[in-house]
């Protein structure tokens, strides 16, 4: 008996000190060694002898192969698709290859888990040879100048000049492209995916993402797409009083969505926003924000909101298992899954089910809500990391994708098999607009025939019109509904400096949190309206207004580039 | 001189038992490697900790973050929970395997014994976060728990983790559904080795049932009891983030937002690494003292004690 006992408490001795000692050290993840691999000091003296070298060979033309011995580089990328298991597996990245000789191996991670492994990328101690950070949906902290500062991220600006003949040209073509992509101190950091229409003139996409709601709901009850938040009321206790939806409108788990309709009626965001006279608001401060929240409180008592809309995560996507059962009427939704999709995919029964596109509310009629998805020529940005080793190859082949033939390859696939040349015109072929199942293991929509096929999320250029011959035009056409929205209230793309960001981050953190728990608990009518007061003046005590200051001078500097 | 005698002890030591230092080295590297070499992160908590210029080259703050966390808004707040959540947990889910191990014990039929055992552990091995989408899932306005909570007490169904009141009980019932069976092993494998004729002769004393549990089975095992307590103890602030994260939602901040989710938030969504680790340095620090004071109280009183 006593023996036992003492075997018992060696092992939990043991178990304790370890798991005692893991625990302390977990708080402190392993970087000591970054900053000899970082080579902070060597990214400048690199930079500069290249410049040294650039006068003499400016390049005005890429010529294949761009690599004569299989440069490879690594690339770390966001990325998920039901059908292949990476992107190095896609066909269009295989074409890649074979035309520039440059092996690319791409680092996937699915866009759920992405801002978590980006943060975990930058504390890790091998970095890629180029890290996508989507549309600033993953951002340095600190911005751009502190990347290159850190030894992180190296200053494009010399490299793009010598080696980047077809990017440069179109970055001259468009005042606001040159504006956005350079710092504000003046360098690059960055290599975006540019969109243009089908001339190649760069142009931004119209919003791919907005306001939907039950057209035959509409049609059965006899009423027109409401307009004002007034004539919303009235439909969305229609449809649950007379078509028995137990969750009218769908909001996301902050109580916004994500192009801020609703919000945007009361001339306000749920952040940082442009004011009238054009100087930067945080949404929660103003006025707007309140009789926003004393709507959706009223709506909410009344059983207009989805219940469960804490849980359900219906920010930019109405959850299929209430878009297409019926238990609610409208919400956000991207247009590819409008119109009649769920039956489409079968996850409906019903044929009449139809999800339209519609413009975001207004007080008053005949308004246009200022604020929709704001998209601009310059997409998903990709930075060249201090690991890279032949950065030249490495910009060569990311300017190949600027030319008509890169593009063809990223945006239509191969030729003869996905797209075919009419009168110069890149046409998709049948396969990938009327997709059968019949080669087995693809799935039936033509966005799962391009993300096998071709690309759209790469650097380069992309036309983003081609997808409207590959997809049918009924769904298609709600991207010109939602593009008719106006963007008064959207900030441009601003960035803080190092100290800034410090501050900004620590202040803002807080805030956030106490504004999101807030607003639901004011919404759910867990709190009385009579405490918004209150929480006012605890966001003032929480210096919401050194935020806004540390946005305004952002802006400042961004108007002075 | 003296220690020149000790490095020949220990030279000596080493040639007759070089095989078991060459056993022990694995694991000696082993806790080097993975848990002594990460402490040094804890110098970003004294940091404005840049991951690139790692520790060498980020720049010190001092007691900044531990300054900035203590009059932070949010600081009574997350230590409040951690500490209501952990004494729940600690006051419910600490005996319920001990009592569900007692009454195991007393059943006879070896057939229904197996069988509730085995069950009882199964929820043990579900992935934690399916289980946490079935408890969201469960308790969303309409979902089976949500309902039957309405029926009982007369009122329409809605969503349970909405609302702040609700978080804990959530938490510690599926707690204790979660881990009672597996939890329970270990006071089974020490009931078994109660000395039987305890119990004979307690029976010719004319000891029942309750008798014999309260003055032999107890007794027998209180020293396992006190070191799982002890145990317990070190981990009191170390709720586990996991599910907490799973479950809550700004709505239900008040009562739910521990220090290890508020870490998670600053430190990988907002990226402020060196604020994380004061919060977490701290945490741990509490730990320690929690664990070194029960130990303390146990030695004392009970002879039986960790070290």
């Amino acid at each position: 008996m006593k023996n036992m006992k003492n075997i018992l408490n060696m092992t939990l001795c043991a178990m304790l000190a370890a798991s005692a000692l893991v625990s302390c050290g977990g708080s402190g993840s392993s970087s000591s060694e970054t900053a000899s691999t970082g080579g902070n000091s060597g990214s400048n003296s690199n930079s500069s002898s290249t410049s040294d070298t650039v006068n003499s060979d400016v390049i005005d033309e890429i010529t294949l192969p761009i690599s004569e011995n299989g440069a490879s580089f690594n690339i770390w990328t966001v990325w998920s698709n039901n059908y292949i298991e990476s992107l190095n597996d896609n066909e269009a990245v295989q074409l890649m290859e074979e035309k520039t000789g440059v092996h690319i191996e791409y680092t996937c991670v699915p866009s759920d888990a992405a801002t978590e492994k980006f943060g975990l990328l930058l504390v890790s101690d091998s970095l890629p040879d180029a890290i996508y950070l989507g549309e600033d949906a993953l951002s340095y902290p600190g911005g751009g100048d502190k990347a290159i500062d850190d030894g992180t991220f190296i200053d494009l600006k010399d490299y793009v000049e010598t080696y980047m003949p077809n990017y440069r040209a179109y970055r001259n073509s468009d005042e606001l492209v040159s504006k956005m992509t350079l710092t504000d101190q003046g360098r690059m950091y960055y290599i975006p995916m540019l969109r243009s229409d089908s001339d190649a003139n760069l142009s931004p996409e119209p919003a791919w993402v907005g306001l939907t709601i039950r057209q035959d709901w509409l049609d059965d009850l006899g009423l027109k797409a409401p307009e004002t938040i007034a004539e919303w009321e009235t439909v969305l206790t229609a449809f649950k009083e007379e078509k028995g939806a137990e969750a009218p409108l769908m909001i996301g788990p902050t109580g916004t969505i994500f192009t801020e309709a609703f919000t945007s009626a009361y001339g306000v965001t749920s952040t940082f926003f442009l004011k009238e006279d054009g100087t930067v608001g945080y949404g929660p401060m103003e006025e707007g924000y309140r009789e926003w929240i004393e709507l959706y409180r009223d709506w909410y008592a009344k059983g207009l909101i989805d219940p469960n809309f804490i849980s359900n995560s219906a920010n930019m996507v109405i959850p299929t298992e209430y878009g297409a059962t019926g238990k609610t009427g409208a919400g956000s939704n991207i247009w590819g899954l409008t119109r009649h999709y769920y039956y489409e995919v079968g996850s409906s029964d019903d044929p009449d089910l139809d999800f339209v596109a519609i413009k975001a509310p207004t007080l008053n009629k005949g308004d246009t809500a200022q604020y929709k998805y704001v998209s601009y020529a310059v997409s998903n940005k990709y930075a060249v990391t201090s690991a890279c080793k032949d950065v030249p190859t490495l910009l060569k082949w990311m300017d190949y994708q600027y030319t008509r033939e890169g593009m063809l390859i990223n945006a239509y696939g191969t030729e003869g098999k996905t797209y075919t040349m009419e009168n110069d015109e890149p046409i998709y072929t049948d396969m990938m607009i009327h997709p059968s199942d019949d080669d087995g293991y693809l799935g039936v929509t033509s966005g799962d025939r391009l993300a096998v096929y071709a690309r759209g999320d790469g650097v380069g250029l992309v036309p983003w019109d081609r997808w409207d011959q590959a997809y049918a035009q009924d769904k298609r056409s709600g991207i010109y509904v939602w593009h008719a929205d106006g963007t008064d209230l959207a900030l441009p793309q601003i960035t803080m400096t190092e100290a800034e960001g410090n501050e900004y981050n620590m202040l803002f953190a807080q805030i956030q949190t106490l504004v999101q728990e807030k607003t639901v608990a004011y919404i759910m009518g867990t709190e009385s309206m009579d405490t918004y007061d209150n929480f006012l003046s605890t966001l003032s005590s929480m210096n919401v207004e050194r935020c806004i200051e540390i946005k305004q001078a952002a802006l400042d500097r961004y108007n002075a580039r | 001189m003296k220690k020149n005698g000790l490095l020949a002890v220990f030279k000596r030591d080493i040639r007759r038992n070089k095989v078991l230092y060459l056993l022990s080295l694995p694991i000696l590297i082993w806790y080097l490697i993975f848990a002594y070499r990460p402490m040094v992160g804890v110098l970003m908590a004294f940091q404005n900790f840049n991951p690139v210029k790692g520790i060498s080259g980020s720049q010190w703050v001092g007691f900044k973050h531990f300054v900035d966390f203590f009059t932070g808004a949010f600081a009574w707040r997350t230590i409040r929970n951690t500490l209501a959540l952990s004494l729940l947990d600690l006051i419910f889910n600490f005996p319920a395997p001990i009592i569900f191990a007692l009454l195991l014990n007393e059943v006879k039929n070896k057939m229904f014994k197996k069988t509730v055992q085995t069950i009882s552990y199964m929820p043990y091995f579900i992935s934690m976060v399916v289980m946490c989408g079935i408890i969201v899932d469960f308790t969303k306005s309409g979902g089976v728990i949500s309902t039957m909570v309405a029926n009982l007490t007369g009122t329409t169904s809605q969503n349970l983790l909405g609302d702040a009141a609700y978080f804990r009980p959530i938490y510690i019932i599926s707690n204790i559904w979660q881990g009672i069976g597996y939890g329970s092993i270990i006071y089974i494998a020490a009931l078994s080795g109660v000395d039987q004729e305890l119990y004979e002769a307690a029976t010719i004393d004319g000891a029942g049932r309750w008798k014999q549990t309260i003055h032999i089975t107890i007794p027998s095992i209180s020293s396992t009891i006190i070191i799982m307590l002890i145990l317990k103890m070190g981990t009191m602030l170390s709720v586990g983030s996991e599910k907490v994260l799973l479950l809550y939602s700004p709505a239900i901040y008040e009562t739910s937002d521990i220090i290890s989710t508020y870490v998670y938030r600053m430190g990988f969504e907002n990226y402020n690494y060196g604020f994380s680790t004061a919060v977490g340095l701290f945490n741990s620090v509490v730990n320690t003292i929690f664990l070194l004071t029960t130990n303390y109280i146990a030695g004392k009183y009970s002879e039986t004690s960790l070290f």
